[in-house]
């Protein structure tokens, strides 16, 4: 099972540029991006009725682990 | 570090957190201090807005450089791993909504921060207090060491300005190449001009 942090690496794995200031940065960015993906995701799910079970499946996480990173920003609905 | 500002420096501070808030960004960055500082009524605002960082001009490039989460060079290192920063905007605000890419949805850190600052409590998630980016602590951190190679007991705005102009990160360098400012110079200039002043 691969993390999230993971597949950054392995996505950057790829990468063209050498230069480690935009190598690097874009490591950084792509990490912003799939944070902002992942709440948006995780909001849209939970609005939709998903359970925090299913969240973290599809995620590749726990149910906790989904649950401290979002709950308090969703609270319960 | 904010017991030392003078109440114009605070004020810049204070208005940043507006700025950002009116154009709708997640978070205050050094941009955000640069308009503030510069629609204030200090000699300093005076002497940028004379160099060509009109809040006209600088609104139109902040605006022009994208919203603070992902700066130029974020999108064009993104570029390189094949990634169009702009499509992939377009795609997540077409299902989601305006802004639902930029809109900053990290708010657990910041609650811990404003616990920790004993800010009140608001229930308005929109409308409360809202974080510094890493790059506008690292300014207000560079104002105070311009202070101290000054010999200034106190911060003003005049050292956030010359902070500004150390911005590597950010749109902030962006924004003063849109209006022909070279940072140096300017940077040359307000040493020159606040050296004997403070």
């Amino acid at each position: 099972m691969l993390t999230p942090m993971e597949t950054t690496a392995e996505l950057t794995a790829g990468a063209t540029s050498k230069d480690p200031d935009v190598g690097l940065r874009a490591v950084a960015a792509l990490r912003v991006l799939t944070e902002q993906l992942e709440a948006l995701q995780v909001d849209n799910a939970r609005a939709l009725g998903w359970s925090w079970q299913d969240i973290a499946s599809r995620l590749g996480v726990t149910k906790q682990t989904v649950h401290r990173k979002h709950g308090r920003r969703i609270g319960r609905r | 570090m904010f017991e030392r500002f003078t109440d114009d420096a605070r004020g810049v501070v204070t208005g940043a957190q507006d700025s950002a808030r009116r154009l709708g960004h997640g978070a205050i960055g050094s941009q955000h201090l640069l308009l503030s500082l510069i629609g204030g009524d200090s000699d300093v605002a005076e002497l940028l807005r004379s160099e060509g960082l009109t809040p006209e001009a600088v609104e139109a490039a902040l605006v022009a450089a994208g919203p603070g989460l992902f700066g130029e060079a974020d999108k064009q290192a993104l570029a390189t791993l094949g990634i169009d920063l702009d499509v992939v905007r377009d795609r997540i605000e077409a299902a989601f909504g305006p802004r639902a890419l930029d809109r900053d949805r990290t708010r657990r850190r910041h609650r811990r921060w404003r616990r920790h600052r004993e800010c009140p409590e608001d229930g308005e998630p929109d409308s409360g207090w809202i974080r510094f980016t890493p790059e506008a602590k690292k300014c207000l951190e560079l104002s105070l060491r311009e202070a101290l190679a000054l010999r200034s007991r106190h911060i003003g705005v005049e050292h956030i300005a010359m902070a500004l102009t150390w911005m590597a990160d950010g749109v902030t360098p962006a924004i003063f190449a849109a209006c022909g400012v070279t940072p140096e110079a300017m940077r040359r200039e307000l040493r020159d001009r606040y050296r004997q002043a403070g």
